[in-house]
């Protein structure tokens, strides 16, 4: 009597970690990203691969940004999220990421995922790397979001010499039905940070 | 008093000294209780003294005009069924010491393995840190520790405390050779090795320690080094 008791307790207990897991929607890769202080909205991310020992930056269209892999794939993944998109596009024009600079602490982020969960996220700060310091992006903290671009045009060399990164951090996350409810805060993380 | 009263008289009391004599004889010649056999390493435990001893207390008197025959035997007398009052305590022996009990093994040795690059790129130096602990109040002998690098990591040198180490270039495996691990002994040391050109992301260095001792063998946890490529993508045309 009582083992069944407990098989039962087991089984309730099981089914709520499964839920709360779900609620945060670990496993749950972001298929859509919107600034709304750059008026972006819905920008489609797409898993940028490694080919050849290299990020497949060919396949970025000027309409999407890119998810590194083997960095974080999702919210509360061990890693941090990593998103690359263009700051220009041929001919000069302006891409997704092209007023990323801007930026400001506290500014909002989302991603959303395909069943419709939003993540909520605020910007803490902005830096600057080398094209080789990529090391730098893998941080081991599942609530960060990292936003990357190139900056520093050099003439000379026609290339962009330096790599702009943007940091946001995961506030809250909300099952949208509609899109009408509002952003909800997270549940304390049991990871350690 | 006729002169056949005083013969019974006389044989009357003839038989009671008889009688008593046998008694007296009994209670002398009866040896005494021999010493329980205990079981070694059991000491023995006092004799309390008996409360009650049946004395001989009546000796019957013949009946009618006894036949003297001879020295009756004492089968009147109650024998002593109490153990008799020991005169003497004898010192008890001291006890034995325990035989020797070997102490078990109680826990199973530990291996810990670490890595101090989660990312790495060819070229780059990883090191690897490896501590085995023994638990247990007792020494483990035939100890060995051994590791095989992967061929993504070219061998090239090794720190340990004691012991004698080499590393077989065909197999790719290193080892070291311990021969004992002293009581709750705990032991680091070091391998490091240079990331190749084969190792290409997004692959990984996954790398595993074992311990072999006289008790089994014990495998460490498995580090993992993510290869990553060279440059952060570059994200602007003009």
């Amino acid at each position: 009597m009582t083992h069944g008791v407990r098989l039962v307790a087991a089984a309730a207990l099981s089914l709520a970690q499964i839920s709360i897991a779900q609620g945060v929607g670990e496993g749950s890769s972001p298929v859509r990203l919107s600034v709304p202080s750059l008026r972006l909205r819905d920008v489609p991310v797409i898993l940028l691969p490694i080919i050849n020992g290299a990020w497949d930056e060919a396949r970025l269209g000027a309409r999407e940004v890119g998810l590194l892999q083997t960095t974080g794939r999702w919210p509360n993944d061990t890693w941090a999220i990593v998103l690359a998109g263009h700051v220009t596009l041929e001919g000069n024009q302006p891409g997704p990421f092209y007023g990323l600079g801007s930026l400001r602490p506290g500014d909002s982020v989302f991603l959303h995922s395909q069943d419709g969960l939003v993540w909520h996220y605020q910007v803490k700060r902005q830096y600057s790397l080398k094209p080789n310091q990529v090391k730098s992006v893998y941080r081991r903290d599942g609530r960060l979001l990292l936003l990357l671009t190139c900056a520093s045009w050099d003439e000379p060399s026609q290339t962009y010499s330096r790599r702009l990164v943007v940091e946001a951090e995961l506030v809250a996350q909300d099952k949208r039905l509609g899109g009408t409810s509002a952003p909800r805060p997270l549940p304390l993380s049991s990871k350690a940070r | 008093m006729t002169k056949k009263h005083d013969y019974q008289a006389l044989i009357t009391l003839l038989l009671s000294l008889v009688v008593a004599f046998a008694t007296v004889n009994l209670f002398v010649l009866l040896p005494s209780s021999p010493a329980p056999l205990l079981p070694a390493g059991f000491t023995e435990t006092p004799t309390p003294a008996p409360t009650e001893t049946p004395a001989p207390t009546e000796t019957p008197a013949p009946t009618g005009t006894p036949t003297p025959t001879g020295t009756p035997a004492a089968t009147g007398t109650p024998a002593p069924t109490g153990t008799p009052a020991p005169t003497e305590t004898p010192a008890p022996p001291p006890p034995p010491p325990p035989p020797p009990t070997p102490t078990p093994i109680l826990q199973d040795p530990v291996i810990v393995k670490q890595v101090n690059l989660a990312q790495a790129q060819p070229g780059d130096i990883v090191v690897f840190t490896i501590e085995v602990i023994n638990p247990n109040p007792v020494s483990l002998s035939n100890v060995s520790v051994s590791d095989a690098l992967s061929p993504l990591v070219d061998y090239l040198s090794a720190s340990v405390p004691r012991g004698s180490f080499s590393f077989d270039a065909g197999s790719r495996v290193w080892t070291l050779t311990l021969g004992t691990l002293e009581p709750n002994e705990r032991l680091t040391f070091t391998i490091t090795a240079r990331v190749n050109e084969q190792a290409q992301p997004p692959n990984t260095i996954l790398n595993t320690a074992v311990l072999t001792t006289s008790q089994g063998v014990t495998q460490s946890n498995t580090t993992t080094t993510l290869l990553v490529p060279g440059n952060l993508p570059g994200t602007g045309r003009r």
